[in-house]
C-alpha cells in the first residue's frame, strides 16, 4: 500500500459522487491505493440514509450533487449526534471557500490530482 | 482540520500516481483494458464510452496519459486529442487504431503513439509504459543530478 498504515484498515470513507465512472475511479484508486474501506454513494439523501448503517471515519463529497449540496449534506452529517467530528473534504470546480472555512472543510479543486486527494485522505486520517 | 500547512504541502508534491483516460465505444473492449491494465500496471484508469464524455471527466480529474480509440462516434480520436490537448497541453496520448497506414500522418504530425488494431498485450503494455515514463534526456538532467549519477572515478 502506498498510502496509510495497514492497521488503518478498518477506517472507513463516505464517497459521495453522483457521477458513476468518476465514483468508480475514485473507489478503486481508494482501495488499492490506501488501507481504507469505502461506501459510494450517488448524492445526499443515500448518504444520509448509509450513516444509519456505517459511521464514516472521512467524508469525501462533491459540492455540486442533485436533491442537496455538499454544504448541506455536511451539515445535516454534522448536526447527528456522534458525527460532529467527522472529517470532510470537498472537491468541486468552484469551491465555496467561506462556507468551506466557516466549518473547517478541506477543499480541493477539480480536475482532481489523485495524489493530492489520496495524500489528504492519509492526513486527516493518520 | 483546515490547515494552510497541510493544503500547502499537499500542492507541492509532484504526481506519482498514473491516471489513464481510456475512450473506447466498444464496451466489451474498454473493460477488458480497464481490467487488463489494473491487473498489470500501477495505473489508475477510467473508462469512458465517447467524445463528449471524456471531455466532461477531464473536468473532475486530470489525466496522465489518453489513451483513446480512432473510431468513436460523432468525433474521432484525432480530433478529441486535439481537444484534450487544448486543455492539458502536456499529457501524453496513444491512438488505437485499425488502420495505422492511414493515419500515420495525422499521428506523427501531433507527436501521438500509435498503436495498431489487434495488438498484443504486451505492446499495449510496454507502449503505456513507455508513454507514462519516458526516458530523461540527459541535456534535462541538473548538474546536480548528472554528480550524483556519475561514477566516482570521473572525478579524477
Amino acid at each position: 500500500m502506498l498510502h496509510g498504515q495497514a492497521q488503518q484498515a478498518n477506517k472507513t470513507i463516505l464517497v459521495v459522487e453522483d457521477e458513476p465512472d468518476i465514483g468508480s475511479f475514485l473507489t478503486e484508486a481508494i482501495l488499492q491505493e490506501t488501507p481504507y474501506q469505502i461506501v459510494l454513494v450517488k448524492d445526499g439523501p443515500h448518504a444520509l440514509q448509509v450513516i444509519k448503517e456505517i459511521t464514516p471515519d472521512l467524508l469525501i463529497t462533491n459540492f455540486r450533487l442533485p436533491s442537496m449540496n455538499g454544504i448541506e449534506l455536511y451539515d445535516r452529517l454534522h448536526a447527528i449526534q456522534g458525527l460532529e467530528a467527522v472529517p470532510t473534504i470537498m472537491v468541486s470546480a468552484r469551491l465555496p471557500h467561506q462556507e468551506l472555512t466557516h466549518r473547517n472543510i478541506v477543499g480541493i479543486s477539480k480536475p482532481l490530482d489523485l495524489d493530492e486527494l489520496l495524500s489528504t485522505v492519509d492526513q486527516l486520517l493518520a | 482540520m483546515l490547515d494552510d500547512s497541510t493544503e500547502q504541502s499537499s500542492a507541492k508534491e509532484p504526481s506519482t500516481l498514473q491516471t489513464i483516460l481510456l475512450v473506447e465505444d466498444d464496451d466489451a473492449n474498454g473493460a477488458l483494458l480497464t481490467h487488463i491494465i489494473a491487473q498489470e500496471t500501477p495505473y489508475m484508469v477510467v473508462h469512458v464510452a465517447d467524445s463528449e464524455r471524456a471531455l466532461e471527466v477531464v473536468q473532475q480529474l486530470k489525466p496522465t496519459l489518453f489513451l483513446l480509440d480512432y473510431r468513436l462516434p460523432r468525433m474521432n480520436g484525432i480530433e478529441l486529442y486535439d481537444q484534450l490537448h487544448a486543455l492539458f497541453e502536456h499529457v501524453p496520448a496513444i491512438i488505437l487504431t485499425t488502420s495505422i497506414s492511414k493515419h500515420e500522418d495525422e499521428i506523427k504530425q501531433r507527436h501521438l503513439v500509435g498503436l495498431a488494431k489487434p495488438f498484443e498485450l504486451d505492446d499495449l503494455l510496454e507502449t503505456i509504459e513507455r508513454a507514462c515514463n519516458p526516458p530523461i534526456p540527459p541535456s534535462s538532467l541538473r548538474e546536480a543530478d548528472r554528480s550524483t549519477l556519475s561514477p566516482p572515478h570521473d572525478a579524477l
